[in-house]
């Protein structure tokens, strides 16, 4: 597994195109989650030039996870469509807390693998565990994801440090959750 | 770790004040939280499981996850994982199989935290005693007709 990060300029020619195509994969055809989507791609307002990805990919290149870190000094998914998972408190906003969205690792490579399997692998605990660290490497003292109930169980798996903020929430069937993960730096 | 920093939500339930801190954490003791009734929120079987479910597959043991909340806002969380068993000897039982998840941390008198580790021994001790399988089996039934 080799991990790629950065913003959208910072990625290899073609690779942003190909994780909008991945996450559209995940998302919308394998877990029904109805997000927005064009010409088989899936991205939102969130992702933009100061959006930092975290990708996996196999040794023939093609991606098995991915993931997305945004500031919470600007505008990021749970402050902006999910304030209600906040339970009564004001969204974040400070350089020290990032926010981790998107995070998935499906192989459709894998012969084995069943792609709901989504929390489940050695890849994914790679993967969130680059992806932390990339967030402390932006001065992430905490990450704060909104995520489904499952990846709280991995990240307690993990050995993270985390609690919820709160109860989660039914959305198109799933219930999701805002979760605190502390960055040990 | 001591008290944090408050600038959450307050409220008065009873006679105990739920506080958020600035961490996300609600802080209450022990006998505080004894005090607080949790309801059933959602139940679910895990994805693999349902996937494989929906596939044709057959299991002697199912697994999936429960959250259950305060009534008072704001909102207790508390969430575990379960298995469901089906066996000759001991029938058909729900058993727990995490420890809890949740937004709180229990302190002491002088409100000091008890610490992740203690706080979800106690988290366990009242979910043990809550009768949560019967509301599980329910639940799940529904949910997902066979």
């Amino acid at each position: 597994m080799h991990v790629v990060t950065g913003r959208q300029e910072d990625l290899p020619d073609g690779l942003y195109s190909k994780v909008a195509s991945y996450r559209y994969k995940v998302f919308v055809e394998r877990l029904g989650w109805q997000f927005q989507a064009f010409d088989n791609t899936e991205q939102d307002q969130f992702d933009r030039f100061d959006t930092v990805y975290v990708i996996s990919r196999d040794g023939q290149g093609n991606i098995s996870g991915c993931a997305r870190l945004l500031p919470t000094t600007q505008p990021y998914l749970l402050g902006d469509v999910f304030p209600q998972l906040l339970n009564g408190m004001p969204p974040p906003n400070s350089p020290d807390v990032w926010e981790l969205s998107r995070f998935a690792t499906v192989d459709f490579n894998a012969k084995t693998s069943c792609a709901s399997r989504q929390f489940s692998s050695p890849i994914t605990i790679k993967l969130l565990q680059e992806a932390i660290a990339i967030a402390a490497a932006h001065g992430a003292k905490r990450v704060i994801t909104v995520s489904p109930v499952g990846v709280e169980r991995l990240l307690k798996r993990t050995g993270f440090h985390t609690h919820r903020e709160g109860p989660p929430m039914i959305v198109d069937g799933h219930p999701i959750f805002a979760c605190w993960i502390e960055v040990n730096t | 770790m001591f008290l944090k920093n408050i600038t959450g939500v307050n409220i008065i339930t009873g006679s105990s004040i739920i506080i958020i801190s600035s961490d996300g954490y609600m802080r209450l003791t022990f006998e505080e939280f004894q005090q607080i009734s949790l309801v059933h929120l959602i139940s679910g079987l895990d994805e693999d499981n349902h996937a494989l479910l929906q596939e044709g597959a057959t299991f002697s043991a199912v697994t999936g996850y429960t959250e259950w909340v305060s009534t008072a806002r704001p909102v207790i969380s508390i969430g575990w994982d379960w298995m469901f068993q089906s066996s000759q000897v001991e029938g058909v039982y729900y058993k727990r199989t995490s420890k809890p998840r949740s937004n709180l941390m229990l302190v002491d008198a002088q409100q000091r935290d008890l610490g992740p580790t203690k706080a979800t021994g106690l988290i366990e001790t009242i979910v043990d005693e809550i009768g949560w399988q019967i509301v599980v089996q329910d639940y799940i039934s529904t949910r997902y007709p066979s």
